[in-house]
């Protein structure tokens, strides 16, 4: 007797617990992804309510169980396109500020030579008290 | 019919009938070898584990021969595999997730490293060069020579805005801790007091204002290294022209220009004056590393008693403000924007500028 309350009160808890999640699927931005597996649980949930008509108890339950494991299907289907939405955005992210490490990488090696350049021409100007060696303000290529 | 009798008689059927192998258990045992639910096994254990024990209740249950049950088990077996691929999906998303965030976190890391390098070593290159300019426009030039009194009349003019120039980079030196600018202060008001002859005045101004040059560049040179981020002259640029001031940038660091700001003949301020000087007096508060060099410009020699109360009126008026420091310096005629024969030269001409002069370039 205990133990078919408590089997009443499990089906009962998959019922309620399904409809809620299909419910939540449905209303979720991307519950279209999960079109199918929300069909399948929908459908599980109707067979399931026949069978409790026709007074088949167990079968509905187990039907009920089938709903709600569709209706957790759907659930992570929808969880799972979020998840790639975001992979897929931090990716590109990576992969811009990697683009960009690299031309900022390159800059600064243009910068280290463009300084080099410039010691070297005020070395050689204060060493020979005259126009230097090489013309920091010229030979930069653009850069400044 | 109803469907809840046709579910009965379903099952009735379904109970005294030999049962047929639901199909449902062979597509279950298909989807249990599929690729995707392989890697379920891995990511996904438990789900994966669910799923073959609903299987393995299916077939328990075709065997027994309860095709209703064997049917629904199967399909809840068939549910839980797509379930663990799923769940198995989700486990490689997050994984992908994960590394993003740690690719993004280490890239920008790097990034912000190598763009704080750069902002130094362009500091220090942009010094270099500034010091060789300023290195050889202080080399002599090839001396002056006497020429027409005309000529020597428009040097000696030349000579001394050139020497007012230095005086302005000079005193915008002493501002920002230059040891040296004080003392070519004096040398600049004794040229000033007596230049001598105009071509040789006019290469000697040239030298000075050279010399004042390199005294301002040296001056910010430690500050540049030390914090090349942080020369703030854009900002304030950008204050002062959200302010409508309508700013410059020059050697010294960023100007407003206040055009006729004194009652004439007169060192009282206008009211117009006085309000946007109290403004600027708060922006310099709010600025507090850009010391400010007032500098009063006239249109007519009005006498240096005048201009120095002039400036100092000014200066006043900033301190109320809020600046922390604040300089002044008359250069009289000596540079005007227009030439004080032209039409309107005068209001053109008598002007104050408030230079907030930056400490790094």
């Amino acid at each position: 007797m205990c133990g078919g309350a408590a089997l009443a009160i499990a089906a009962r808890d998959d019922h309620a617990s399904a409809s809620a999640l299909i419910g939540d699927v449905q209303k979720s931005p991307q519950g279209a992804v999960a079109g199918e597996p929300l069909g399948k649980a929908k459908g599980a949930l109707a067979r399931a309510a026949d069978a409790r008509a026709a007074g088949e108890f167990a079968r509905a339950e187990m039907l009920e169980a089938l709903a709600q494991e569709w209706a957790e299907t759907a659930r992570d289907l929808v969880r799972v396109a979020e998840v790639e939405r975001q992979a897929s955005e931090l990716e590109k992210e990576a992969l811009d500020l990697q683009t960009s490490r690299v031309r900022a990488q390159a800059l600064l090696e243009e910068t280290v030579a463009r300084r080099a350049r410039a010691e070297q021409a005020l070395r050689s100007f204060q060493q020979d008290g005259g126009a230097p060696a090489v013309d920091a303000g010229t030979q930069t290529g653009g850069e400044r | 019919m109803s469907r809840a009798r046709a579910w009965v008689m379903a099952a009735l059927v379904g109970a005294c009938a030999s049962a047929p192998r639901p199909q449902v258990l062979d597509q279950a045992a298909a989807t249990a070898r599929a690729p995707a639910l392989v890697e379920a096994q891995q990511l996904a254990p438990q789900a994966y584990a669910h799923a073959q024990k609903l299987e393995r209740r299916a077939e328990q249950a075709h065997a027994d021969g309860d095709a209703a049950s064997a049917q629904i088990l199967g399909e809840h077996a068939l549910a839980a595999y797509e379930h663990a691929a799923i769940l198995a999906r989700l486990a490689k998303a997050e994984q992908r997730l994960g590394q993003a965030r740690t690719d993004v976190a280490k890239t920008g890391e790097a990034l912000r490293q190598i763009e704080a390098e750069q902002r130094k070593v362009a500091a220090l290159a942009e010094q270099l060069e500034l010091e060789l300019k300023v290195a050889r426009d202080a080399e002599p030039l090839s001396p002056s020579e006497p020429a027409s009194a005309e000529r020597e009349a428009a040097r000696l003019q030349a000579a001394k805005a050139l020497l007012a120039q230095a005086r302005l980079l000079c005193a915008s030196a002493a501002l920002v801790g230059s040891a040296d600018a004080g003392k070519q202060l004096s040398v600049i008001a004794q040229l000033e007091g007596s230049p001598g002859r105009p071509h040789e005045a006019l290469d000697r101004a040239r030298a000075e204002r050279s010399t004042c040059l390199q005294a301002l560049t040296l001056a910010r040179r430690d500050r540049v290294l030390a914090a090349p981020a942080k020369s703030g002259a854009d900002a304030l640029l950008s204050k002062l022209s959200a302010a409508g001031l309508y700013p410059f940038r020059d050697d010294r660091g960023v100007v407003v220009t206040l055009h006729e700001p004194f009652a004439a003949g007169s060192s009282e301020l206008k009211a117009p004056a006085r309000q946007r000087l109290l403004e600027l007096g708060q922006v310099a508060k709010a600025h507090g590393d850009f010391p400010v060099l007032v500098v009063a410009h006239s249109a007519r020699a009005a006498g240096v008693k005048q201009e120095d109360a002039r400036a100092s009126a000014v200066a006043e008026i900033l301190r109320e403000g809020g600046a922390p420091k604040v300089d002044t310096v008359s250069v009289g005629t000596a540079l005007p924007v227009l030439d004080p024969k032209a039409r309107d030269a005068a209001s053109r001409n008598e002007r104050v500028e408030i230079v907030f002069v930056a400490p790094a370039g």
